[in-house]
């Protein structure tokens, strides 16, 4: 079952995704460490990323260009976001709002929540098509449309390691590197 | 003693034409580790660099002192720029400036702890990215780079096996783009 580019040396179980559906929807702390690449006809935006999960309402996003430039610490408590870079600190209660304004870009964070575990969001409508091994293989949901790739498996978790996000004319690549299901700090 | 610390920044960095070293680099905001990775650096006056950042946030930045290539191999993509005053205030092209300009832009004061030398630079300019950077120097070799930006994040870059003045040839600073990769110029 190594249709897609799954993860060396391990082989991707075929039908595992069904049976780890509970814990993947349980699972509500992490960090993960990776890229995101944003593309519009206007604007080619590359940046590091570092998300630290710690629960439901409480996250925190480090987005950081080369050398660490250009730093922006995106953070949510509850509904209150706030977001830190060389310029001060800003607040709002809309991550997006804030990414959108101090970033020039944003993704749905809210959504990500669930969309990064290959989990549609609750309550809304979505469309979701397995790839032969039973894994998601796209999820489309808010009018967004994900392609997910390269699963990769850490500390007893399948997860996503790419995901190809297409919005209207944004493309955004959404590497997930590196996962620690169930860590908080990088500590 | 009389010289003033700028002139003995200057002493500490004239000497040094090039650098090779491995770095690791750690990023921190109130009180919470947000990041760490490491790699390798290359550095040769003026403006060369060879900057190379280990997974998972792979990444090579090159300068040949005219251009900088940044090459993300997770995403295939090669990113040329012009080298700009933005990109100065990295840890590579810290070191690549000359230290007369360094002397310069900043202002500069110095405190000895035993066998180090910190010095604080404050950029004069106020569109720098950041408000403090601190250069520390354990006997005399440069040890890490510390940078402060406004809202509180430090970053904190350690050198180990510091070769100052390494023989690195030219060829270090150029960026061969792999076949297949997306180029973009901006």
């Amino acid at each position: 079952c190594a249709l897609s580019p799954s993860t060396p040396p391990q082989e991707r179980p075929c039908g595992r995704w069904e049976s780890q559906i509970p814990k993947t929807e349980a699972l509500q702390r992490w960090t993960v460490a990776g890229k995101v690449n944003l593309r519009t006809p206007q604007q080619n935006d590359t940046a590091s990323f570092d998300w630290q999960q710690q629960n439901p309402d409480h996250y925190r996003m480090m987005i950081s260009g080369p050398f660490g430039i250009g730093r922006n610490t995106l953070e949510q408590q509850n509904d209150q976001a706030v977001l830190s870079n060389g310029n001060g600190t800003f607040h709002a209660s809309s991550p997006e709002g804030l990414m959108q304004q101090q970033l020039g870009w944003s993704l749905p964070i809210s959504a990500l929540y669930y969309w990064a575990r290959a989990l549609p969001a609750p309550n809304q409508p979505y469309h979701m098509t397995p790839d032969v091994c039973g894994y998601p293989a796209t999820l489309d949901q808010q009018g967004w449309h994900i392609e997910y790739s390269q699963w990769t498996f850490s500390d007893g978790y399948w997860l996503p390691g790419r995901l190809k996000m297409h919005y209207g004319q944004l493309n955004a690549t959404l590497l997930q590197k590196e996962w620690h299901p169930g860590r908080y700090d990088t500590e | 003693d009389e010289l003033s610390a700028a002139q003995h920044l200057t002493q500490r960095l004239e000497p040094v034409t090039s650098y090779a070293a491995d770095f690791s680099q750690r990023i921190e905001g109130n009180g919470h580790v947000s990041q760490q990775s490491k790699g390798q650096m290359w550095v040769a006056r003026p403006g060369k660099f060879r900057w190379v950042v280990d997974a998972p946030y792979s990444q090579v930045v090159v300068s040949d002192g005219k251009e900088v290539y940044l090459h993300d191999p997770d995403l295939d993509q090669v990113t040329i720029r012009k080298l700009d005053p933005q990109v100065t205030n990295t840890p590579a092209l810290l070191l690549s400036g000359q230290a007369s300009e360094l002397v310069h832009s900043y202002s500069v004061t110095e405190k000895t702890q035993g066998s180090k030398e910190v010095y604080t630079l404050k950029p004069k300019s106020t569109d720098s990215l950041f408000d403090r950077l601190q250069m520390t120097f354990d006997s005399s070799r440069l040890s890490s780079l510390d940078m402060y930006d406004a809202s509180g994040q430090h970053t904190q870059v350690a050198f180990s096996n510091v070769q100052p003045n390494a023989q690195i040839s030219d060829s270090t600073f150029h960026f061969q783009i792999p076949k297949g990769a997306e180029v973009i110029r901006e």
